[in-house]
């Protein structure tokens, strides 16, 4: 059982490193893969041992024939013993840092200089337990037991800081929201945590020193505790067995969180990474051009004032000016500030937009009495919102309708939704593929450079939020803003 | 995630209390159970498999739970935690019990188990090729025991070899992939190796080879203390052992026995039939004569004084081993 789990966490948390390829994903891989490999080493050693029941045979093993294999596995006691010092010294290491990562503490030249600070116990644990130094240590009593005992203490200190900083950090947090997606990491931690703390008490001394006289008896056999005998024994296995299962699940809810948006969001990144770049630099050099291009159309505008040729060439310039300035804000959406607004104040100024545009159009907005509070940028945000409207109406009177957009918000216990629906014709399949991609638009405009929806997305991503959008039944497309509520605001 | 969280914690009470529950079930019963601790090997389980086999355990009223381990030390350690109460132990561990760690309480065997295996293609054919190889043994047991007296005999020591410490699976994992020139191991592994590896693998020395310097004795043991707590369940374990060591003793029983021992170690029937004659197996009455002649006592001395600075050779044999048992017991 246990190995299966192990197996899959260890697998989900690679799977995640290999989407995210981030500083967390890559401190919760070697989170998992060195309690994954401390609990392997420990197999290998109960394995070769022995002097376990059939249950927990199945709990540790799964099958006898997993047994079998591990116990076949060819180690000197010296290698076993040392892997083991290997997991066991690291996982406390990298569990704090990954909780320190969560709650945030793990950020810039600060969390270098921690993370180096931190590693300085555990390797100097490492080297007192290469097999060659410890046996020297052991040579003399008193000071093998401090370096046991040391190595147990700091471990403790490590594991109990990682587990209360996660606790504290929960109970900080005040949005629901926040909350519900902090438990995950938290159990997930704190599952960690119990699954390496049943089995970190087995010092890794104690497989290259047993048959050694008296040290035996001082380090022990941990797994063969007296308590590990009775009932609590199987208490302790059962709860290992949950704490693996919790850890299981947490990284599945995280992972089927992050995993659908990671796959598109990966795409996306690679389709504007590339582009990003150039576009910067074209904009910037366009721009220049442009502004030298409209003092002198003012100028020529000076000498003739009733021209109607310049007054077009004047309105061609400023709306390209206007539309690179949009270009250049899509690909800069990096620092958005989040204040508490109520979400009626983001919709009032997108329709504000949109009025500018489109002055009679009729849109119906519904549920905004709830006066529900969000984290948001005023102006990014009511972009996006102006944005999702804006093609809306476009698409309903291209499709020969006007009826009126419909925009409803809904407000839930943790999420706000806010839905916008058209009458347009639908998006069809192909479409579909790539809406969320920059520089790529169905219209058939000029004027359109296809960055509306990427940039609409990309505001909502930088708000925690998501944006997903579905065919209406009775025709139309409806597009669903999911945001994390911050709560009420005061009437 | 919540419910997840709750569904888990319903699951850990529940299987939490089914555990529990089948404790209790078996503490219901009339028959008192005893962890008992074994070798995966024919020494080590054929008079507690036969007595299993043949009720002997239950006529005494006690129900035995047989729990593996790979070798005698960590026998005595699993008993020290008091997660096992009776246990098998081979010629290394003894150590443990001359130094006060455990008590013997049955005389099993005089064995001829323990070899030095060597490879041919490496150039391990004799005591004297040892030097400069990669042998293997686990150290603390009978297989450090005979190494070391292999390379006493040829005027060598460990600084003369490299030496792996390894455990008994991997050593046999090791010499059959030619990672080892040779190793020091007990039964039923030399066979195995032999077996698997064919032609190739020699067996340079066996406990005899050695007779005049020491004794392969195996015994049964348990912690001083649970002998004095749990006397009469002792002497009652000791008369079901002596029925199954008769059983085994005879000629028509032997195949039988090999049977359930393959059976418990999930091995093969000829290997463990093979090892059938490495043994000198005491049965009840040799127990008792050797009791009453002494002979019984003066191997114990042999092999206290073989143990050298490991143990304290002043220690009387009467400390360590309970002979009061044994003939109560055979009563």
């Amino acid at each position: 059982m246990l190995p299966v789990l192990v197996t899959a966490t260890l697998a989900m948390s690679m799977a995640l490193l290999f989407l995210r390829r981030d500083q967390r994903s890559l401190l919760l891989f070697l989170a998992v893969g060195s309690v994954s490999f401390f609990l392997y080493t420990i197999s290998v050693y109960i394995a070769k041992k022995g002097g376990i029941t059939e249950f927990t045979t199945f709990v540790l093993f799964g099958t006898n024939g997993v047994r079998q294999h591990l116990l076949k596995q060819v180690y000197t006691v010296h290698n076993l013993g040392f892997m083991m010092a290997l997991g066991r010294y690291l996982s406390p290491y990298f569990l704090l840092l990954s909780a320190l990562d969560l709650s945030g503490k793990l950020n810039g030249k600060k969390g270098v200089v921690t993370a180096l600070l931190l590693s300085i116990i555990p390797l100097l644990s490492i080297v007192l337990y290469m097999p060659q130094v410890f046996e020297l240590i052991s040579s003399n009593e008193w000071m093998m037991e401090a370096v046991v005992n040391f190595s147990k203490m700091w471990i403790m200190v490590y594991i109990l800081s990682a587990d209360i900083l996660m606790v504290v950090e929960f109970f900080f947090i005040k949005l629901q929201f926040f909350r519900i997606r902090f438990l995950m990491k938290l159990m997930f931690i704190l599952s960690l945590s119990v699954i390496y703390g049943v089995f970190f008490p087995q010092d890794p001394a104690q497989v290259y020193l047993f048959y050694r006289n008296e040290y035996m008896w001082m380090l022990g056999l941990w797994y063969l505790h007296k308590g590990f005998s009775t009932g609590i024994y199987y208490v302790v296995v059962a709860g290992s067995l949950c704490a693996g299962l919790v850890s299981m699940a947490s990284l599945i809810r995280y992972f089927s969180i992050t995993f659908g948006e990671e796959v598109a969001e990966v795409k996306i990144r690679r389709e504007s990474s590339s582009a990003t770049r150039g576009v910067s630099m074209f904009v910037h050099g366009t721009k220049n051009d442009l502004l030298a291009t409209r003092i002198l159309l003012e100028k020529v505008g000076q000498n003739y004032p009733q021209d109607q040729e310049v007054k077009k060439l004047k309105a061609i310039n400023d709306g390209l000016m206007g539309r690179l300035d949009k270009l250049n804000k899509a690909i800069k959406v990096n620092s958005i500030k989040l204040y508490p607004v109520e979400v009626k104040e983001i919709l009032d100024l997108s329709l504000q937009r949109i009025r500018e545009t489109f002055s009679s159009y009729p849109i119906d907005v519904k549920g905004l009495d709830s006066r529900c509070l969000i984290l948001a940028d005023r102006n990014f945000l009511s972009e996006a919102f102006t944005n999702i409207i804006q093609n809306g109406i476009e698409a309903t009177v291209q499709n020969g309708s006007r009826d009126p957009i419909e925009i409803c918000v809904e407000d839930g216990r943790v999420w706000v939704e806010i839905i916008f629906s058209d009458r347009g014709k639908g998006i069809d399949k192909k479409v579909k593929k790539h809406i969320w991609e920059p520089f790529h638009s169905s219209k058939n405009s000029s004027t359109n450079w296809g960055i509306g929806m990427y940039f609409t997305r990309l505001v909502v991503r930088r708000h925690m939020g998501s944006i997903s959008f579905s065919r209406r039944k009775e025709g139309g497309t409806s597009f669903v803003v999911m945001l994390p509520k911050a709560g009420k605001g005061d009437r | 995630m919540k419910k997840v969280i709750v569904a888990l914690l319903v699951a850990m009470i529940v299987l939490s209390g089914a555990f529990a529950q089948g404790q209790s079930e078996t503490s219901e019963t009339s028959l008192k159970t005893l962890n008992v601790a074994y070798m995966p090997n024919y020494a080590s389980l054929c008079s507690v498999m036969a007595a299993i086999e043949t009720g002997a355990f239950e006529e005494q009223g006690l129900k035995v739970n047989l729990v593996e381990f790979a070798d005698g030390p960590t026998i005595i350690a699993a008993m020290e935690s008091g997660s096992i109460d009776i246990g098998y132990i081979g010629h290394g561990a003894h150590k443990l019990c001359i130094n006060g760690r455990a008590s013997i309480f049955l005389f099993s065997h005089l064995g001829n188990g323990d070899a030095i295996v060597g490879l041919k293609s490496h150039g391990v054919e004799s005591l004297a090729d040892l030097r400069g190889k990669k042998v293997g043994y686990s150290s603390g047991t009978s297989s450090e025991n005979i190494l070391l007296l292999a390379l006493k005999r040829a005027g060598l020591t460990m600084n003369d070899i490299t030496a792996f410490e390894m455990d008994a699976s991997s050593l046999t994992s090791a010499m059959t992939s030619g990672s080892l020139d040779a190793c020091a191991t007990w039964s039923p592994s030399t066979e195995t190796m032999c077996s698997q590896i064919g032609d190739d693998a020699v067996v340079i020395a066996r406990n005899d080879t050695f007779a005049d310097e020491t004794v392969n004795v195996a015994s049964w043991i348990v912690m001083p203390k649970w002998a004095e707590e749990n006397h009469d369940t002792l002497v009652k374990f000791t008369k079901a052992l002596y029925k199954g060591e008769d059983y085994r003793a005879k000629d028509e029983n032997k195949r039988q026995v090999a049977e359930w021992v393959a059976k418990q170690v999930a091995g093969d029937v000829e290997i463990q039939y093979q090892t059938v004659n490495g043994a000198k197996w005491y049965t009840k009455q040799m127990t008792v004569d050797g009791i009453k002649d002494g002979s019984i006592k003066s191997l114990y001395e042999v092999q206290k004084i073989a143990f050298g600075d490991a143990v304290n050779p002043s220690t009387p044999v009467e400390n360590y081993v309970l002979f009061d048992v044994m003939l109560e017991a055979a009563n």
